[in-house]
């Protein structure tokens, strides 16, 4: 039978049912991407983004609808990955706003609360734009309303929704030019499209079984590691060494000695010494380096290693608290978006504070955000998302964060972040200066990213051909060549003003050798005698090349 | 009827001519590449600055030793027997220990020369300008003035001698330690130049990143331009580490910007030569009071 009145059981599974609705088909939304980039992620942000809103709850009938749709929204609105998924979960807050005060809703209630829905989605967008899911989204909303009455059931709205929605995705092309030149439809407006169908299978009854990729509320999600994955965060170890008389003597034994070793070796170092027993926590990208040391002290009582870049649900064991305690003090600290072992060591060295993992593909969600911020203990934190589809997340959790001042710095690009952190000098003492000063430095960088096409396709009269390599100048796709040093150089002949560049960050990923590299130094410095090309391995997955030019 | 003589050393980088022109000696540094010893000579005698600079491209080694007391002696005594008095100018006591040995040399000769004047001051200063400071009290020693006298103006007028720096690259200010920077600064160094100056505590101070070679020698155009005064009766001297190009490069914008009586171009001495390195590009001239300052 129909579900004609909406409870908060009935809302979750709604709502658990427009996920797994998406989730079947969430690649086929990853490629609708307006370049023929490997690197369409809107199915996969908005897929996570809605699945971290699931969430079981003890004795739900006992819960009003607004209480459970407010609590899903929160959970939405934490694991909110790239732009689409921040519009996603903003689109839940607003529905759940609009079923706040009500334990049931009938259908003019819901109809209300999607309207809601569709009002805070736009709120969130600093410059919304026509042509995409907001649209559909809107459209569908106003729409369906006008066409129902107390009389017809919450299936003949969704049937109504879901029809105009379809329209107003077909017509987004007409509305968004670059959508026009691609050949595609909004990616944003198609998901969301397929988590509202979901929505209206489960008022009909209809099961969508889980998919095999759907995150699994099992404590370990073994998913976010894989054969190409880089091992970012290292190893959480930890161990309670019995000190062995054989060995040193255990009474005066000094946990220095292994403190000394750890710091070299890793960081979040929490240990203790009770009279022969040690205990050690420490995150180290080489545990077996760590457990070689410490035995040559004692032996092994208990031992516990994790990979960090695959996400637990449980929480480490020795205290978190004690490395709060540990977290040093300064005025302005800095958070960088990056991925990739290269990357992430680049922007460490560079004196950056935390590096979130995330990036082209793996957008990172407005929780990862605030948990680094967890591990910042300062006034000000500078944020660098690095990717203009990760901005909303880190602006969302520089809302949500009060400990300390959070200031995004829009930067759209792992060359614009680099080139932000390379001038940041917080010597002025003076927030608003600062961030001014590394605004002026993003407005003078460039990017150029080479990648390959994934497609054949006709843009900017460029004919792509499947498999070879094209090249982005900001954003606009300017060359393309079977070879890959011929791309770069036809690109850079074709940048007006490059005679003027002075610094060219050559940031090169996997696959890319020396004697490119070299090639390419030259050919620069042929035409441009102050260019100086600092090259810096990236080891970045699909794109060869990231360079920064300023 | 000249009292005094001024002295100054190695690191005041100034010419031959000029120093005849106003009657001024040096004391000598020593450097050493890859473990031969040469002395600061500042018509480089004994090593050319194509060889010298070529050898640090060349990753050589170099160490700078201070004035040796010896050198002192022989120097001051040169002077006190003829029946002159003593003003040594000498380099930045936070850049070299040479004030601290000429200091000690000189107590030692107040003992044979109680009557004598024998005064040790320190320029907070390198390079031309430390060269621009002793001129000017040789001038006025030449002009028959008080050595206490000397000493009064150089005390109020050193920190409007100046020099701004920049370096091709960070790896010698790295090497060396001998630049003063925020904590902050040196944290990422990719495709960054800084700009350096003589601070007001005496440091070679790095205050500002530039990003780009043309930029940084740009800003040291426009600092010269903001901070000279004067510029019609003005001279600029620009020194440079085997860049000679670079060096033509800002002298042509300065001409072209500002009325200037006079630029000269004179090759970096190798004792701040080998803290700076190759490339490096210094405007030394008199002008506003510097102000900036590091880390003591």
């Amino acid at each position: 039978m129909d579900i004609n009145i909406i409870n908060s059981s009935s809302y979750l599974s709604l709502v658990e049912s427009g996920a797994r609705n998406l989730a079947l088909d969430y690649e086929r939304i990853n490629a609708l991407n307006v370049f023929p980039v490997p690197d369409g992620d809107t199915g996969s942000n908005m897929k996570m983004t809605i699945e971290g809103g699931i969430k079981s709850f003890k004795d739900i009938n006992s819960l009003s609808l607004g209480e459970v749709s407010k609590q899903i929204a929160r959970s939405m609105v934490l694991s909110a990955r790239g732009n689409s998924g921040v519009i996603l979960s903003q689109f839940f807050k607003g529905v759940s706003l609009g079923l706040e005060s009500l334990d049931t809703a009938n259908v003019i209630d819901f109809a209300k609360a999607m309207v809601e829905g569709t009002k805070k989605a736009y709120s969130v967008v600093s410059n919304p734009t026509e042509g995409t899911v907001l649209t559909v989204m809107r459209e569908a909303g106003e729409k369906a309303i006008s066409l129902i009455n107390e009389e017809n059931t919450l299936v003949d709205y969704f049937t109504y929704y879901i029809k105009e929605a379809h329209e107003s995705l077909a017509r987004t092309p007409d509305l968004l030019p670059v959508l026009k030149k691609a050949g595609v439809i909004d990616s944003g407006g198609a998901g969301f499209i397929l988590v509202v169908e979901g929505m209206l299978k489960a008022l009909k009854g209809i099961t969508i079984e889980k998919g095999s990729s759907s995150v699994s509320s099992n404590s370990i999600d073994t998913s976010s590691f894989n054969a190409d994955s880089e091992l970012t965060y290292g190893y959480c170890t930890e161990f309670i060494l019995q000190l062995q008389n054989s060995k040193v003597d255990p009474a005066t034994f000094d946990l220095n000695i292994i403190n000394r070793f750890l710091k070299e070796h890793g960081n979040s170092i929490v240990s203790f010494k009770d009279e022969d027993i040690v205990k050690v926590h420490v995150h180290t990208f080489d545990p077996g380096l760590v457990l070689t040391e410490c035995r040559k002290y004692g032996e092994f009582l208990t031992l516990k290693i994790e990979n960090m870049n695959v996400q637990h649900s449980e929480t480490e064991l020795v205290g978190s608290e004690q490395e709060e305690i540990e977290i040093e003090y300064k005025k302005y600290a800095t958070v960088v978006v990056a991925n990739g072992s290269g990357l992430v060591e680049t922007f460490k060295e560079a004196g950056v504070d935390q590096v979130v993992s995330g990036g082209q593909t793996m957008n990172t969600s407005t929780e990862d955000f605030i948990n680094a911020f967890e591990h910042i203990n300062a006034d000000y934190i500078l944020v660098y998302p690095n990717n203009s589809n990760i901005k909303m997340a880190a602006k969302m959790a520089a809302d949500n964060y009060d400990k300390a001042k959070v200031i995004v710095i829009p930067t759209r690009t792992i060359a614009e972040g680099y080139s932000c952190i390379s001038m940041l000098d917080t010597s002025c003492d003076d927030i608003d200066t600062i961030v001014e000063e590394q605004k002026s430095v993003l407005e003078n960088v460039s990017t150029i990213e080479v990648t390959y096409s994934i497609r054949d396709c006709l843009i900017n009269n460029l004919q792509i051909e499947k498999g070879n390599y094209i090249v982005l100048y900001n954003d606009e796709l300017i060359s393309t060549n079977k070879n890959r040093v011929e791309s770069i150089k036809d690109a850079i002949r074709k940048i007006e003003d490059f005679s003027e560049k002075q610094v060219l960050t050559l940031i090169y990923g996997k696959n890319v050798n020396k004697d490119e590299i070299e090639e390419i130094t030259s050919f620069v410095q042929s035409i441009n005698r102050y260019c100086e090309v600092y090259p810096i391995k990236g080891n970045q997955d699909i794109y060869s090349y990231i360079i920064g030019l300023e | 009827m000249k009292k005094f003589q001024v002295l100054t050393d190695s690191t005041a980088n100034i010419t031959k001519q000029y120093r005849e022109m106003v009657d001024l000696d040096y004391c000598k540094m020593h450097v050493s590449v890859d473990g031969v010893e040469y002395s600061a000579d500042l018509e480089w005698a004994e090593i050319s600055p194509q060889d010298f600079y070529g050898a640090m491209r060349n990753n050589a080694k170099t160490a700078t030793t201070l004035v040796t007391v010896e050198e002192f002696e022989n120097k001051f005594i040169k002077y006190l027997d003829q029946g002159l008095d003593v003003l040594y100018i000498a380099c930045s006591s936070k850049l070299s220990g040479s004030l601290n040995n000429a200091k000690i040399v000189a107590s030692e000769l107040q003992e044979r020369y109680p009557d004598r004047k024998i005064i040790c001051f320190d320029s907070l200063r390198s390079n031309y300008a430390e060269g621009m400071i002793a001129a000017s009290a040789a001038k006025q020693a030449n002009e028959g003035k008080d050595i206490e006298d000397v000493v009064d103006y150089l005390n109020e007028n050193r920190l409007k001698f100046q020099c701004h720096a920049t370096v091709e690259s960070l790896s010698w200010l790295r090497k060396a330690g001998r630049v003063k920077a925020g904590a902050a600064f040196f944290g990422n160094l990719i495709g960054i130049k800084p700009i350096l100056c003589g601070d007001a505590r005496g440091n070679n101070f790095a205050y500002k990143k530039v990003k780009g070679r043309k930029n940084s020698l740009d800003d040291l155009v426009n600092t010269t331009i903001e901070r000279i005064e004067n510029p019609s009766e003005a001279v600029v001297f620009i020194d440079h580490a085997d860049s000679i190009e670079d060096a033509n490069y800002v002298k042509e914008q300065l001409e072209s910007k500002i009325q200037l009586k006079e630029i000269y171009i004179n090759y970096l001495g190798p004792i701040i030569g080998s803290t700076v390195g190759p490339g490096a590009i210094i405007v030394n001239f008199f002008g506003k009071k510097v102000t900036i300052m590091g880390e003591e």
